[in-house]
């Protein structure tokens, strides 16, 4: 940027040769070595093996097979099948989320005592490792002796033990969703509160001698002052919950039969279960292009909505 | 009191509020209360209906179980290693990394940062596939090294943006104040400006070890045998050897929590201020 010519020649003058821009290079350099070897290489060789048979026998020498990985996953109709799980996984466990979030930060961020309190009580367990929570929440749903199938069946809406919650294919989506909401709406919690709480307050309290109400004050000036926030959060958590792996693999393992079985998870078994690690790069690089449409969607909605504002 | 105990409907919207708080804490809390619970049973007790709320004849004896196999000792092992050399590599990147993208005009700094910012989107099995080949010829696979490295690519992008977000709230004339006094460019960042962003750094570490420690998938597929990592090592005997030893299965997975909750506890100030400095700024 632009600094006082006599800074410069003052330092210059020293033992540091090297110019400010130099600098600045040489100390991302480490950042851009890992991230050329360890994402970009990969994710570029990603791309080119999709497009190639790739299994463990030549798993260094990928052949060109000229779309045979993307016409197979096409032609089973899997890749459609795989998509619209994740779409209703995805979409259920981010709506959900920011919902349920919304109004527990809006609670936390009212005129309450113990604030800081509770938010440590309700961050929990978001430090719960995704295997672990998999793993609870499998017991707690477990179907002979699970505490949630015991509740429902003391409000009388069952029976028996009956509800076989992993095994069931539109129940095992909901264990998982449930599950994911558990483990993550601490963190798109703790994101709104801090959101909130830079709102104005006073164009809150002048909204109210307007005679807005609480509801319209939300609506009108909480939640566009909060929008950036909201907007990175609901991001995050997408392509968080697109990459989700760990707790439906732990879970359900993506059954019953395909029921819960998104693109990660069909994935990671075309590649490490089969060992097709071509077609599960044409899974990805698809996924990839979703997300990167998705993203231009969104940026271009972002800046209509500011130019409209503003 | 002075007001006495009527109900207004402004104390009756209080109490609700903290009814409300007190209920949803309960229902966020109660899988925790009951993986504690559980882990001090022992199985037998856990398969009955009604479920026991409290422990009946608590022991240690899952806990001391998992304490006497020495190859889940050694899961543990090759956790704190991989996290704790995950964090060491993620701050060595982050923090110099950090400070340029917040004080230095590098070309196209934008663009870096949005593609930086991008990874999340790629999916980790495409990058795995490759990595898979990559550290068979390189001799990586089941090394510390070759974990730490992949773990880090998952963190890098948010450890970068928050030591930036830290920085940047650093006022620049504090850098131009060191310079007048002679201090070299180096000499700035590291005792200057470094103090400064600790709450940062303290941040980072916290998110970066957490993120480790919970990594499955990477772990699954670049570590084998006796190097397998804890996360897996609970995966796996929840399918084996603890199949219905629900008791052993809850003190595995609260053994294999507890060094985060714990870090949580004493750092909460710090990981909640890191977590929320990037977001408000946007």
């Amino acid at each position: 940027m632009s600094e006082p010519a006599a800074a410069r020649d003052l330092r210059s003058g020293k033992k540091f040769t090297l110019s400010d821009r130099a600098f600045g290079m040489l100390l991302i350099a480490p950042a851009l070595i890992v991230f050329l070897v360890v994402i970009a290489y990969p994710i570029g060789r990603g791309i080119w093996v999709s497009f190639c048979a790739n299994k463990l026998k030549n798993i260094n020498s990928p052949v060109w097979n000229d779309f045979k990985n993307y016409r197979d996953i096409f032609k089973r109709g899997a890749f459609w099948q795989y998509f619209g799980t994740t779409l209703v996984f995805v979409v259920l466990t981010v709506s959900i989320q920011v919902v349920l979030g919304m109004m527990l930060s809006l609670l936390l961020n009212s005129n309450i005592r113990g604030r800081k309190m509770f938010r440590g009580f309700f961050i929990i367990p978001w430090t719960i490792p995704s295997v672990v929570v998999a793993i609870l929440w499998n017991w707690i749903l477990q179907q002979q002796y699970g505490v949630v199938n015991y509740l429902i069946m003391r409000t009388g809406a069952i029976s028996a033990m009956e509800l076989n919650w992993v095994s069931d294919p539109a129940l095992a989506m909901a264990s998982i969703i449930l599950a994911c909401i558990w483990k993550q709406l601490p963190y798109m919690t703790v994101m709104l509160l801090a959101g909130l709480q830079s709102v104005d307050t006073g164009l809150v309290e002048a909204a109210h001698i307007d005679g807005a109400n609480g509801l319209k004050s939300l609506w009108h000036i909480v939640l566009p002052s909060i929008r950036p926030v909201l907007v990175t959060c609901t991001w995050l958590s997408v392509t968080q919950n697109f990459q989700q792996f760990t707790i439906i693999k732990n879970m359900t393992g993506g059954g019953p039969v395909y029921a819960t079985t998104t693109l990660s998870v069909a994935a990671y078994k075309e590649a490490f279960t089969s060992y097709n690690f071509g077609t599960s790069a044409a899974i990805g690089v698809l996924w990839m292009v979703f997300l990167f449409f998705i993203t231009l969607l969104s940026n271009w909605m972002n800046d209509r909505y500011s130019r409209d504002f503003v | 009191m002075r007001t006495g105990a009527r109900f207004t409907p402004k104390k009756l919207g209080t109490f609700f509020k903290y009814f409300a708080l007190v209920l949803l804490a309960a229902i966020l809390l109660f899988p925790i209360y009951w993986m504690i619970v559980c882990s001090f049973m022992e199985s037998h007790y856990l398969m009955v209906i009604p479920p026991h709320l409290w422990p009946v004849e608590p022991s240690f004896k899952n806990y001391v179980e998992i304490f006497n196999n020495a190859k889940y000792l050694r899961y543990f092992q090759n956790s704190f290693i991989s996290a704790g050399g995950t964090v060491a590599l993620a701050l060595l990147i982050a923090v110099p990394a950090g400070y340029s993208f917040s004080r230095y005009d590098i070309p196209g700094k934008n663009g870096i940062l949005s593609v930086i910012m991008s990874v999340q989107m790629f999916p980790v099995v495409v990058i795995l596939i490759s990595l898979y080949a990559f550290y068979s010829r390189m001799k990586l696979m089941s090394t510390y090294q070759g974990l730490i490295l992949a773990d880090t690519t998952l963190v890098m992008p948010l450890s970068i943006m928050l030591i930036k977000s830290f920085y940047d709230t650093v006022p620049r004339s504090l850098d131009e104040a060191a310079k007048i006094d002679g201090a070299g460019r180096l000499q700035t960042l590291v005792l200057i400006l470094f103090p400064l962003i600790a709450p940062g750094v303290v941040a980072v570490c916290i998110y970066t070890f957490l993120n480790a420690w919970d990594d499955y998938l990477m772990a699954l597929i670049l570590m084998q045998g006796d190097m397998k990592t804890l996360t897996v090592g609970i995966a796996e005997t929840f399918l084996g050897e603890y199949c219905y030893n629900y008791g052993g299965m809850m003190a595995f997975s609260f053994i294999g929590s507890l060094p985060i909750v714990i870090l949580f506890v004493f750092l909460q100030k710090y990981m909640i201020a890191g977590l929320t400095v990037g977001a408000v700024k946007g």
